[in-house]
């Protein structure tokens, strides 16, 4: 069992996300940054179906009943096991009744613990990701206890890996979203040409972007969305749904970020700055 | 061409009709979803429709044959296959307080006794086009004009779990509490969230729904046995 002395900002339990039950309308969820969680995962050679914390901004302060093998990979933040300092893309072997404390992010606002087996939380619809009014819990509070498989022996090889992807750059890469085409030139033009700033509407939802375009391309009918869709709003907006967004929407979709490319934006926050590129 | 057929994603592929919102589009939406699961069943994670588009989101990125067969079928074939077990849902709602929060002004701006707004609003049949926005919200067809209304200017910051609204051109059930502009006027004491998630015999798109009054007493009843899991929802097949 693991206990939380802290929860941190935003810290909670996300794993693929819920596919299948879309066509109900329940958002899919899962980790906002599925490329650093996957890194995590696979340190403690998990699949990557396994559950994962995610922890957002403001770490934890966490108490471990029994033994372990846990991995961050996400975020820059300081994190020490009992006190002492360790490496981000690392996997370490825990003894029972050990503290792990999760700083602040200081590049990045998305860090992910992956546990050795994953977090044995209940499954709701065959998915794990915490979601408003599918789950019990939406984020972890003070003295909230998850399960864990605890490890009997440390046999395994575990290691590090070196992280050389560019998280944390301005360059997001995309393809035309169903809607492209219905963008003037000069839409595409200021699309592509202009440094974007992440409003302060950004959560696990939507990333709302600063700057408007001039717009009067009319709405469509409601039609699905998928995370990583730019929508462009009747006044001008855009805004980048992300894991948590509702499964359908009426804005034009102008543009889909790669997978990579959500991964990059779910690191960023209010004031962050980004530049669309397209993907030949 | 008729539909149209656009990547969607790496992944993806979006189906589109004509940009109508009429069940008979509707029904041509849901029999090809249906035939192109079937028919792609091992390689898709997931198909999702609107009213007027299906979303086909592929395992492995489907390639430009697959997209050109996909086109070609559903501009090609004549479907008419029917859907299977379509049926009408009797929901129940109350109407009166003090589920009804927003009834005075409706009937205020609408010019309608509260016995109008009740009488217009559960003799239509609404047919259910797709789920979105919440959880098991159903988008509904078929409202009467008279119960066209704008939304509340300032949206309430919560609308309780089943409360029945009206919207624009629109009405719907909220199966989960969430905030909302929609001008509510009654709640059901079923829970709309499990009915759409049951594996079988749930709502599906394609179905239609119908309203029903209840009294304050009937309603604490149905929820207290619907709570137990011993509430049957009337339905019958169309």
């Amino acid at each position: 069992m693991l206990t939380f002395i802290k929860p941190g900002f935003y810290t909670s339990v996300q794993d693929q996300g819920r596919w299948k039950y879309r066509n109900k309308g329940i958002p899919s969820s899962g980790c906002m940054d599925d490329f650093s969680a996957q890194i995590a995962n696979a340190l403690v050679n998990n699949k990557t179906s396994d559950a994962v914390l995610e922890i957002t901004q403001i770490g934890p302060h966490m108490h471990f009943e029994k033994a372990a093998v846990i991995a961050f990979s996400g975020a820059k933040a300081e994190v020490k096991i009992n006190g002492e300092k360790i490496e981000l893309n690392k996997a370490y072997a825990i003894t029972a009744q050990s503290e792990v404390k999760v700083g602040y992010c200081q590049k990045g606002i998305r860090l992910y613990m992956a546990i050795k087996g994953g977090f044995q939380t209940p499954e709701q619809y065959g998915c794990r990701s915490w979601f408003s009014g599918i789950t019990e819990k939406i984020r972890c509070d003070q003295g909230d206890k998850l399960n864990y498989l605890p490890q009997a022996n440390f046999l395994d090889k575990y290691g590090n890996v070196v992280v050389n992807a560019d998280l944390f750059s301005e360059e997001v890469e995309v393809t035309p979203g169903p809607e492209y085409d219905h963008l003037s030139e000069q839409q595409k033009e200021e699309l592509f040409n202009s440094t974007f700033t992440i409003a302060n509407l950004n959560n696990r939802m939507g990333y709302q972007l600063e700057e408007s375009l001039a717009n009067d391309i009319p709405e469509i009918l409601s039609s699905p969305v998928i995370p990583g869709t730019v929508q462009l709003t009747s006044g001008g907006k855009l805004i980048i749904l992300m894991k948590d967004a509702a499964t359908s929407g009426g804005y034009p979709r102008v543009l889909q970020l790669t997978a990579f490319a959500l991964s990059k934006i779910a690191q960023k926050s209010t004031r962050d700055r980004l530049r669309f590129k397209m993907k030949f | 061409m008729k539909v149209s057929c656009k990547r969607y994603g790496s992944h993806g592929l979006l189906l589109t009709w004509p940009n109508e919102i009429k069940e008979s589009i509707l029904m041509e939406v849901l029999n090809f979803q249906n035939a192109l699961q079937e028919k792609y069943e091992k390689r898709l994670a997931f198909t999702q429709n609107a009213y007027n588009s299906i979303l086909l989101q592929f395992l492995e990125e489907p390639s430009a044959e697959d997209e050109k067969e996909i086109l070609f079928f559903v501009n090609e074939s004549v479907l008419d296959l029917g859907l299977k077990n379509r049926q009408t849902w009797y929901i129940p709602v109350c109407y009166e307080k003090p589920y009804a929060l927003d009834m005075p002004e409706v009937c205020l701006k609408n010019g309608l006794s509260k016995e109008e707004v009740i009488e217009l609003h559960t003799s239509s049949t609404y047919l259910v086009y797709f789920m979105g926005f919440l959880p098991g919200f159903c988008y509904l067809g078929g409202l009467d004009e008279k119960l066209h209304i704008p939304r509340k200017a300032i949206p309430r910051k919560i609308t309780p779990r089943g409360a029945v609204g009206l919207g624009g051109q629109q009405t719907g059930i909220y199966p989960v509490e969430s905030p909302g502009g929609w001008n509510i006027i009654g709640n059901t004491p079923v829970d709309m969230l499990q009915l759409n998630l049951r594996e079988e015999n749930g709502i599906q798109p394609g179905d239609y729904l119908k309203f029903i009054a209840v009294s304050p007493q009937e309603f604490e009843f149905i929820k207290k046995e619907a709570d137990q899991q011993n509430y049957k929802l009337k339905s019958v097949p169309c």
